[in-house]
């Protein structure tokens, strides 16, 4: 349906609907639900260089309007991605995006490096996590940083390349400069907030990372304004994400800049959400007579 | 397993911490093995909740629920007629072995080896407590070959003490055994099984996101490394856990 089609720029897809990385996997398990072509995209689980067994449990605990996650970037790494992953996936018939995370610049470069030559949609580049203790989260906090880690994948990599952001950080049109100038072709707000949560019973943390990254619709106000705040300082676009549940979200967050959407942690009170989400968003711009391209930053002037 | 929804047939309480649901869902309840779960909307709350299915017949399943925090004791309040979303059935349930099995289900753990009894036809079923109060295996209707029997820690029912020291009397070569408990009657049983090389297989339980595999929220340490109590669970060989 043409009313849907979302632009990236560097690329248009049918509609601006994608899961969030790490909430989907590789899309295996979704697709025993419904057939992944119905979506715009897949973001996948994060690779990094070698496998990585992630943080000790708990892992997941539920928050007012959310949850909170440590995983801790769990992954095959880069040999059962190309081995196992990515191969089934490229069957589905749906645009990838992979998801790259790693502890040093080297370990960007060597993923991206390796990833080359697939057929993807590109990649998202993981500056953003909170639940590692280096890496992830201590690239993207700091715009220089951001500049010189883009421009060194974007040196080895053809493919296009989406930064994912954090949002632990005072202003974020700084490293979402920081990206555009390294020569990202977009950028993907926000990754998850940092929080806890404390067992009263028990009198210790609950997760067993202590502290996690928080998600859901209680962090849908926060996103909405760094994509505002980052539409209004990058000419590039925007992939908006955080707390989408309903097609009036993915509404507000094109009009305040987003060419496209993720939808994370909703996916896991409602299995079907994201399908349901690209019927509902199809009928909602018949019902108004528009298109996703007309709504995109329209709530700026 | 699929995405559905089910009515609330009825909702009773059993002991003072522990209600029953009984839900209609005919699509679920033709396939389920003794030792799936399945992944329930809780009205209000982000995540779902995951319950292993007590009971099924060709209709309905029963789930055996204790009241532990907001979402449980918000399901309590359903009425019968409400409507739930559901995923399921989930997981790879129990397997039996030849010769006598010996179940053993500490407190709610119990919940995830009724349906496995049912389905068994034959077979001895612990249920262990602390009191007697907290017991409520009586009130679910099995099949005669299914043997009950009790363990409570104070001896005001059954056996008189816990559910390891209840193995080590009775195990006998030739048995095997699925149990679900808490975390120390695993951990004593998995020392005793391995001592008197007796198969069995344990159901975990772990907080979950997706319960389908994809957020890898759930992973608990086997002797393979990562496993995920959602998918590759919840029952794993005995000697497999890692216990940390």
């Amino acid at each position: 349906m043409s009313r849907t089609i979302a632009d990236l720029g560097f690329a248009r897809l049918k509609n601006p609907l994608m899961p969030a990385s790490g909430c989907f996997g590789w899309g295996r398990e979704y697709s025993q639900l419904y057939d992944l072509k119905v979506l715009g995209a897949v973001v996948t689980k994060a690779v990094t260089p070698e496998p990585r067994s992630g943080n000790p449990g708990p892992r997941v605990v539920e928050t007012p309007g959310g949850m909170l996650n440590a995983i801790g970037l769990e992954n095959s790494g880069l040999q059962g991605a190309l081995a196992e992953e990515l191969p089934w996936l490229q069957e589905q018939g749906v645009p990838i995006l992979v998801n790259v995370a790693g502890r040093k610049v080297g370990d960007y470069v060597q993923v991206a490096e390796a990833l080359g030559d697939q057929d993807l949609l590109g990649l998202e580049l993981n500056l953003s996590c909170p639940n590692v203790r280096e890496g992830g989260i201590s690239f993207g906090t700091d715009a220089n940083t951001v500049y010189k880690l883009v421009s060194q994948v974007r040196r080895v990599s053809p493919l296009p390349l989406v930064v994912k952001l954090t949002p632990n950080i005072t202003d974020i049109t700084e490293p979402a400069r920081g990206a555009e100038a390294g020569g990202a072709d977009a950028l993907t707000l926000i990754n998850t907030l940092r929080g806890m949560a404390i067992d009263v019973r028990t009198r210790r943390p609950i997760l067993g990372n202590v502290s996690g990254g928080l998600s859901g619709s209680a962090i849908k106000p926060v996103a909405l304004s760094l994509v505002w705040q980052a539409a209004k300082a990058v000419s590039i676009p925007i992939i908006g994400c955080g707390g989408i549940a309903q097609v009036g979200d993915v509404v507000e967050f094109l009009l305040a800049g987003a060419a496209a959407v993720q939808v994370g942690s909703a996916t896991f009170a409602d299995p079907l959400l994201l399908p349901r989400l690209v019927k509902d968003l199809e009928a909602w711009v018949e019902q108004e007579d528009c298109s996703v391209k007309e709504l995109v930053g329209a709530a700026h002037c | 397993m699929m995405e559905t929804r089910a009515v609330l047939l009825a909702n009773e309480a059993m002991t003072k911490d522990i209600y029953k649901l009984k839900l209609h869902v005919p699509e679920i309840a033709a396939g389920v093995q003794g030792g799936q779960f399945v992944h329930l909307q809780v009205p209000g709350f982000s995540l779902r909740r995951p319950f292993t299915v007590a009971d099924a017949d060709e209709e309905t399943i029963t789930l055996i629920i204790r009241r532990q925090g907001k979402g449980t004791s918000a399901l309590e309040q359903l009425n019968p007629g409400s409507e739930l979303a559901l995923l399921g059935p989930l997981g790879n349930g129990f397997t039996p072995f030849p010769g006598p099995g010996l179940l053993l289900g500490g407190g709610i753990g119990t919940a995830a080896l009724t349906l496995f009894a049912r389905r068994l036809g034959e077979c001895t079923l612990v249920m262990g407590g602390k009191q007697a109060a907290d017991l409520w295996l009586n009130q679910l209707p099995l099949p005669i070959g299914v043997a009950l029997e009790f363990a409570t820690e104070d001896g005001s029912k059954g056996f008189a003490g816990n559910l390891v020291q209840y193995a080590k009397k009775s195990l006998k070569p030739g048995m095997w055994v699925a149990a679900c408990g808490p975390m120390p009657m695993l951990t004593g049983l998995q020392d005793l099984l391995l001592q008197r090389k007796i198969p069995g297989q344990f159901a975990l339980e772990e907080r979950m996101a997706c319960g389908l595999g994809a957020c890898r929220g759930c992973t608990c340490t086997t002797t393979k490394g990562n496993a995920l109590v959602c998918k590759d669970g919840p029952v794993f060989a005995a000697e497999e856990v890692v216990f940390s």
